[in-house]
């Protein structure tokens, strides 16, 4: 048995007796593992001495074996990306959920939501799998009056803000007669996206500067909820520990407006103090009846550095997009939906005398929904978009056959156009697939996809090629629980074919 | 002719005593076919006349006649007893009404009337009710007078649940606001002095298992548990409906206050379990209301939907609404739903993403349809599959080649990095841009754009300042 088993092996067994350790308490658990059989094919960086170059009647330059080659300014090799070799990997993740509650003190609560994962195959190591144990979130909570409540551990602070997460305590304060609620919070925090601190090798693959020690953070936020407002402000800070200056320091207000039933009035802006200008914002209006409902709205998306990096210094535009979204049921089962937005940069003030970079781009979909009867129901979406960098434009439908509660089985299909500029290299990809859902028992789910992918990379030069992959994955998802909870939760999000 | 009224009345009572019960579980024995034959009703069915003989006749009579000469031999035994919840005796029956002529007796419960000889009928409820002095419809009797003929359901031994199932369903059950506050619960109490506390027209058809197919706080109501328990009460089926005020537009977002307000309102028809349905991390909020166990019903069953808020591009536009209110999000989801999509997995298929998306991706991210960082951590997600794959510059040594078809496009970037710059940095490091953007080395370019605001950053961190620039910052 490797060391890999044994440890994948431990941790299921670990695992399974949690719920026997917890059998005098209210526990539930949820283990969730996945495989997949997956192969993919990159570049491989290579160079050509210039004096093996030839020049094309157009101008461009290409290798004696017919690569298109950017040979840079006075260079004597030229470099290119021929296609790498096709690599397989067999990734498994498997998590582990589980709560706690009873343990003698009335409010008294555990979380601990970890995260396993590996790759299975000798080829590749599959992105993301190290380190191979994750703890996403870990803490102790004591609630016992709805006034307040305290946490400890490690816990993710939601908000306007983004998913932040940090090894911590958490207040939290409410006066529930007035809907007003105020939470602050102080810890070590973790790296944006991600579940290791930023001094983790698997947060920077590429060797980038980085600060010694996981930043401070310290935040507040105050909320007021009521029918017909809701009102979150957000205040965050990091601080380098090493040489105790921010890293990031901003504020963010959200909220939500209902004047009347089925209109709401939603939006929210941030602001970087560090930097001094605001980040994304945006407000929309939304009216929603059963029959149909439309949204329309303006945001402005921003990106956000750390000031640890140099790349706020580059100066990052925002850009500004107007969009509207409408769906419509016009008979029983059927809904159709269209969106749409257009979005343009602010000016970047770079010259770019030899190159043309579009400043302005648009997206548009549209899709409709129909439960033939209450077992199928069939999807197709259509998708298109345009603007700086790449384009865009594909087809997916689905047949979803439903024939009892316990059975899900799914044929999907899409095909995908996607020219890149600055590139030469136009892809076309058509996907078959399957999926089938069974659910054995309220406890346990099992589930099997196969998915069939044919690529055609087109480009004009040796660069080119065609191939396909099968791709098969099994997922398998246990519940444990004591039974003070309820077992069989409807899932939260709904599948659609489309989507971003 | 008196004998033969008799004979008929005998057998309308007989079938009497079958009453509400569908003809095709009886042994058919057509009386019009046999009018000819008897000329009383006595004759078979003395039991209706003495109270001591069988009702029905054995099947031995029918020899007389059914001989295999004289007509053909049949076979025919008397049903079993009667299925009914009728207080009911025909002795008693027929010594009051002794007076007149017997077998018109029988008639005046068992055939209708203008009806010739040997029409026979169960009794014609319009007949009884008009001898026992009710003007109004059967099932809109008043609650004084169901009694006189009805036994209460625990009473009615001999009726099966399917008996209980083919009730007829009264006129008042169909009226507006008779499932809600004032409606049924109101009507079931008896009239001042009766002697028992639940009207008799409910007891008749229904029971207390009955009520407990809704009524989640029926060990807690003196109504319900004053009727006795009746499991062939299940008979009779009833759906729950929600009220009307169910149905607003805005009763997802008010029904927390509303529940505070009135507790006693929901714990009519839902269970801690039926809130759990959608609020699964928030338990606390049920506390007021009872939990499914013996003796109560399971409650309103739940059936979790999305709010008319959450319409098809929702996942796209939710980061606004669940910032602002993030503790209504918490109402139906757990943490671990968001952790699905803002800690995504290596291995599993894409729930937030499309199946392609993979092969999409290039496009949604050099324009950022959406936030990607919002989930994904730019370097160990992006970078790190971009290295996997060969697409990143080898460790600060930047590298021609792959923006291959624009010829010169390093000349020309700066309006592409500036817009898509998170793109850049899925493949690049900061030392492949200071190649060139650095004040100390390189060439000197400088990368300072729009909005930049160099006070405020030197005095926020003067660490990145001296990438570039080293202890002779600007202005420093």
């Amino acid at each position: 048995m490797t060391p890999r088993t044994t440890r994948v092996c431990a941790i299921l067994a670990a695992a399974l007796l949690l719920p026997a350790a917890g059998q005098a308490q209210g526990y539930r658990l949820r283990l969730d593992a996945g495989v997949q059989s997956v192969r993919f094919r990159g570049y491989q960086l290579d160079s050509v001495a210039i004096s093996d170059v030839d020049t094309l009647p157009d101008g461009s330059l290409e290798s004696s074996d017919g690569f298109a080659v950017d040979c840079g300014s006075a260079a004597a090799f030229c470099s290119f990306f021929r296609p790498g070799a096709e690599q397989s990997s067999t990734p498994l993740v498997a998590t582990a959920d589980l709560t706690l509650w009873g343990l003698g003190i009335r409010g008294l609560s555990v979380r601990l939501n970890g995260r396993y994962g590996t790759d299975l195959s000798d080829d590749a190591e599959w992105p993301g799998t190290e380190p191979g144990l994750q703890l996403l979130e870990g803490f102790v909570e004591y609630a016992a009056a709805p006034t307040w409540g305290v946490r400890a551990g490690r816990q993710v602070q939601t908000g306007r803000l983004g998913y932040y997460g940090y090894d911590g305590g958490r207040v939290v304060v409410r006066a529930p007669s007035t809907g007003l609620e105020a939470t602050g919070y102080l810890g070590l925090g973790l790296a944006r996206g991600a579940l290791v601190p930023i001094t983790s090798a698997a947060a920077n693959p590429l060797g980038e500067y980085r600060p010694a020690e996981s930043q401070l953070v310290a935040g507040a936020t105050a909320s007021w909820i009521t029918p017909v407002v809701e009102l979150n402000g957000e205040y965050q800070r990091e601080v380098d520990r090493t040489s105790d200056y921010f890293t990031s320091e901003r504020i963010a207000l959200s909220g939500t407006l209902r004047p009347a039933a089925r209109v709401s009035l939603v939006g929210g802006s941030e602001y970087d103090i560090a930097q001094g200008f605001f980040g994304t914002t945006d407000v929309s209006v939304r009216y929603t009846t059963q029959p149909w409902g439309a949204v329309a709205g303006w945001r402005r998306y921003r990106p956000h550095f750390d000031l640890w990096t140099i790349w706020g210094a580059f100066s990052p535009v925002p850009y500004n997009a107007g969009y509207a979204s409408a769906f419509v049921n016009p008979i029983r089962g059927l809904q159709l939906r269209l969106r749409g937005e257009r979005y343009q940069f602010d000016d970047a003030e770079a010259e770019s005398p030899l190159v043309t970079i579009e400043s302005e781009g648009w997206r548009a979909s549209g899709g409709a929904s129909y439960r033939l009867t209450p077992a199928w129901l069939m999807d197709l979406g259509y998708h298109k978009q345009f603007g700086p960098g790449a384009a865009s434009e594909g087809w997916d439908g689905a047949v979803t056959f439903t024939p009892t509660a316990r059975v899900t089985l799914t044929a999907h299909g899409n095909s995908l156009d996607r020219p890149l500029e600055y590139r030469y290299d136009e892809a076309r990809l058509v996907t078959l697939g399957l999926e089938g859902e069974f659910a054995a028992s309220d406890n346990l789910r099992i589930a099997l996809t196969a998915t069939r992918y044919d690529e055609d990379r087109e480009r004009p030069d040796a660069a080119s090629f065609e191939w396909d992959q099968l791709r098969l994955g099994a997922r398998v998802v246990l519940l444990f629980s004591s039974g003070a909870d309820r077992a069989a939760l409807p899932p939260a999000r709904v599948r659609r074919p489309a989507g971003r | 002719m008196r004998l033969r009224q008799l004979l008929a009345a005998i057998g309308l009572a007989a079938a009497l005593g079958t009453a509400d019960l569908p003809a095709q579980e009886r042994d058919a024995f057509d009386h019009g076919e046999h009018k000819k034959v008897f000329p009383s009703c006595i004759a078979c069915h003395q039991g209706a006349q003495d109270g001591v003989s069988a009702l029905l006749p054995s099947g031995e009579g029918c020899a007389t006649c059914h001989d295999g000469t004289i007509e053909g031999r049949v076979s025919w035994t008397p049903p079993d007893a009667a299925h009914s919840n009728l207080r009911f005796t025909h002795g008693g029956h027929i010594r009051a009404l002794a007076t007149r002529d017997s077998t018109a007796a029988c008639g005046a419960c068992h055939t209708p009337a203008d009806s010739g000889w040997m029409t026979v009928n169960r009794a014609v409820t319009v007949q009884c009710l008009d001898c026992h002095g009710v003007k109004t419809a059967h099932t809109a009797a008043p609650d004084t007078a169901c009694a006189t003929c009805h036994l209460s359901l625990p009473e009615a031994r001999l009726l099966t649940a399917a008996d209980v199932g083919a009730f007829p369903e009264p006129e008042s059950h169909q009226a507006a606001g008779f499932l809600e506050r004032g409606g049924h619960g109101a009507q079931a109490k008896a009239p001042p002095g009766a002697a028992s506390s639940v009207a008799p027209s409910c007891a008749t058809c229904h029971a207390r298992d009955f009520c407990i197919t809704c009524h989640v706080d029926a060990p807690e109501t003196a109504l319900i548990q004053a009727l006795a328990p009746d499991a062939r009460s299940l008979g009779i089926s009833s759906d729950l409906k929600a009220p009307a005020g169910h149905a607003a537009s805005d009763f997802l977002t008010r029904h927390g206050s509303q529940s505070r307000k009135a507790p006693a309102d929901c714990r009519t028809c839902h269970t801690q379990e039926s809130c759990a349905a959608c609020h699964n991390g928030q338990r606390e909020v049920a506390t007021a209301l009872y939990a499914a166990g013996p003796g109560r019903g399971a409650g309103a069953v739940i059936v979790r939907r999305r709010p008319e808020s959450h319409a098809s591009d929702f996942s796209d536009v939710h980061a606004s609404p669940a910032a602002s209110r993030p503790a209504t999000c918490e109402g139906c989801h757990v943490r671990t739903q968001c952790l699905d999509c803002h800690r995504p997995t290596a291995s599993r298929t894409p729930e937030y993403h499309p199946e392609t998306f993979l092969a999409r991706h290039p496009t949604a991210a050099y324009a950022r349809e959406t936030d990607c960082s919002d989930c994904h951590n730019p370097a160990a997600f992006c970078q790190s599959c971009h290295e996997q794959s060969g697409l990143v510059s080898p460790r600060g040594q930047l590298t021609h080649g792959f923006h291959d078809a624009k010829n010169a496009f390093s000349l020309g970037h700066g309006q592409a990095a500036r817009q898509s710059l998170e793109t850049c940095t899925s493949c690049h490091v900061e030392r492949d841009c200071l190649t060139c953007h650095s004040a100390l080395f390189g060439r000197g370019f400088s990368p300072h754009g729009p909005g930049f605001d160099a006070e405020r950053l030197r005095k926020k961190n003067p660490q990145m300042c001296t990438v570039c620039h080293g202890t002779a910052i600007p202005g420093g």
